[in-house]
């Protein structure tokens, strides 16, 4: 069966007009999944990184206590602390400026202990580690804190 | 009475050889992560890797081949390329892994970071490759492995709720981060399944020259060693869960937290046993992956092999091995970081599974091989199923943690 040349065009420009259509919708589709991954994945990373430094702050704890009763080497607690104390560092660096303080200003602090704990582990310093033990407390409460109501507002 | 022996010194050796760097890392994350949600997931692989395990043995006993020489044989070197370059890979990713742990293990002894033990380690192990004999790796390291029982003591002393771990037996939906839960279950598989483990009983099988008299055996060996085995990881995942998550230490993202699993429960001893058993099971599993790099490649290329011949008999077989343990040792002496290394290998091994998984089952059902002692059909749901779902997990969830999802 032959067409005739203007019946093709309208037919051809049909196509085109539904496959431009379709590849609108495609690219919307797509942006709005990439918003919503985007918009999840700001409010994950706050979660992320509270868990990361309480987790650090509180395997410090326990580090520091070991050693307070001479239940771990010194060598291994100085090295754990310099080595979290490097990471929470590189996530704090990493921090987007849209992060919340309530997340940031408590893991700076935690980093901030984390490196005064070394110094006083390696100086053999058992009240300076007390010192340190009680601010971190504080800090995983202030991190605590958010990390409850951030669950309860479910945001 | 001989036999009961030789059942008895495979179950020990089982469950000596069963937990490593990967089951230790994999169970110790999900446990500070998640509870003792994921237990379902180690509950799986030691099904699974019961069922492999036994086949395998079953294989060898019956046919007199290896998996990878059956493969050969019954599908050609075209379509063993394929299983072979993607477990070549993993392998020395876990390879990798492993001479990690090893020098973790070192680093906690020592102070001297672990980066510097690589070569040792990887020197040590050729060594024992090179001048030591199968039954040395099989019954003397895996036997010492046994050190790894004390998760087990842990779990009980910490009194976890016993119902509640039961339960996790069936698997659950997570409550928060969906991607790193379903991600956490892949690698938790991935490590209980490694192709290593199978691979390597097979040409195990082979070395100690099993015939089909030894098809009850290796059942008793496979059902009651990967139980017990699966017993140990099961323990690690609890003492995580008791040790780290009740403590509100719920990511493990450096490998220095590790220790803390046993200080906890057991003091300084704990620290030692923690060093201790991770020394011991990952320095075995890393003369084993090495091994099996050349099991891989004399089987393949049908070049002579066997761990009891000295090198010169064997010159393709050792260096194979070699090489594996030259390439393993690079990237820990390069300072890549042991722990985040391991996990991606377990979720590779889950991804690679099928790979090799799915021509082993074709084997295990094909008369010419097996005869008598095909597979029936419980078998083959049980290894396809577990390996599929690896599979899927561990293609979904892998890009997934590699972008950043939680």
């Amino acid at each position: 069966m032959q067409h005739s040349s203007g019946q093709r065009d309208g037919a051809t420009s049909k196509r085109i007009e539904r496959d431009d259509a379709v590849k609108t919708r495609a690219v919307a589709a797509a942006l709005a999944v990439t918003m919503a991954c985007t918009a999840c994945s700001s409010s994950d990373e706050e979660q992320t990184d509270a868990r990361i430094a309480l987790s650090f702050a509180r395997s410090a704890s326990m580090w520091l206590d070991g050693w307070m009763n001479d239940g771990v080497p010194r060598a291994y607690v100085k090295r754990s602390l310099e080595s979290t104390g490097e990471a929470l560092g590189k996530r704090i660096d990493k921090l987007p400026g849209s992060i919340s303080s309530s997340v940031s200003a408590p893991m700076k602090d935690i980093a901030h202990d984390l490196d005064t704990a070394r110094h006083a582990v390696d100086a053999g310093d058992k009240a300076r580690v007390e010192l340190v033990l009680s601010r971190l407390r504080k800090s995983t409460a202030a991190l605590d804190a958010w990390k409850q109501t951030h669950r309860e507002s479910g945001s | 009475m001989k036999k009961l022996l030789e059942i008895s010194l495979g179950v020990v050796t089982s469950i000596g050889g069963f937990l490593e760097m990967g089951e230790m890392s994999t169970a110790a994350q999900a446990g500070a992560a998640f509870n003792v949600q994921l237990v379902w997931a180690v509950v799986l692989g030691t099904i699974c890797v019961a069922f492999l395990v036994e086949m395998a043995g079953r294989f060898s006993a019956v046919s007199g081949h290896t998996i990878i020489d059956g493969i050969r044989d019954r599908f050609g070197i075209k379509v063993l390329a394929w299983p072979l370059v993607t477990t070549v890979l993993v392998s020395l990713l876990v390879l990798s892994a492993e001479i990690g742990g090893v020098s973790i293990a070192l680093e906690f002894a020592t102070g001297i970071t672990y980066r510097w033990w690589a070569v040792p380690v990887a020197v040590a192990s050729w060594l024992f490759l090179w001048r030591g004999t199968f039954g040395m790796l099989e019954k003397g390291v895996t036997s010492l492995g046994l050190i790894t029982l004390c998760f087990v003591v842990a779990a009980f002393r910490l009194q976890p709720d016993w119902a509640q771990v039961a339960a996790s037996a069936i698997p659950s939906k997570p409550h928060t981060q969906a991607a790193t839960y379903w991600f956490m279950a892949a690698s938790i598989l991935g490590a209980s399944l490694s192709p290593t483990l199978f691979l390597f009983y097979s040409s195990g099988a082979i070395e100690d020259r099993w015939d089909r008299s030894y098809i009850g055996a290796n059942r008793a060996i496979a059902a009651l060693g990967m139980t017990f085995g699966g017993v140990i990881s099961a323990a690690v995942l609890v003492v995580a869960a008791q040790s780290m998550h009740a403590h509100g230490i719920e990511s493990i993202e450096d490998f220095h937290q590790l220790p803390l699993l046993l200080i906890d429960t057991f003091g300084m001893w704990g620290f030692a046993l923690f060093a201790a058993s991770l020394a011991i099971a990952s320095f075995g599993a890393a003369v084993e992956v090495a091994l099996l790099q050349g099991y891989l490649f004399a089987q393949s290329f049908g070049w002579n092999w066997g761990q009891d011949c000295p090198p010169r008999a064997n010159p393709g077989f050792s260096l194979a091995y070699t090489c594996a343990l030259v390439i393993g040792a690079i990237p820990i002496a390069a300072g890549a970081d042991p722990l985040k290394l391991t996990i991606l290998s377990m979720a590779l091994t889950a991804v690679n599974l099928p790979l090799m998984v799915v021509p082993f089952i074709v084997l295990m059902n094909d008369e010419h091989y097996m005869g008598e002692h095909r597979n029936g059909p419980v078998s083959n749901a049980a290894v396809l199923g577990i390996t599929g779902l690896a599979f899927v997990l561990g293609v979904v969830t892998l890009p997934l943690q590699i972008i950043g999802g939680t």
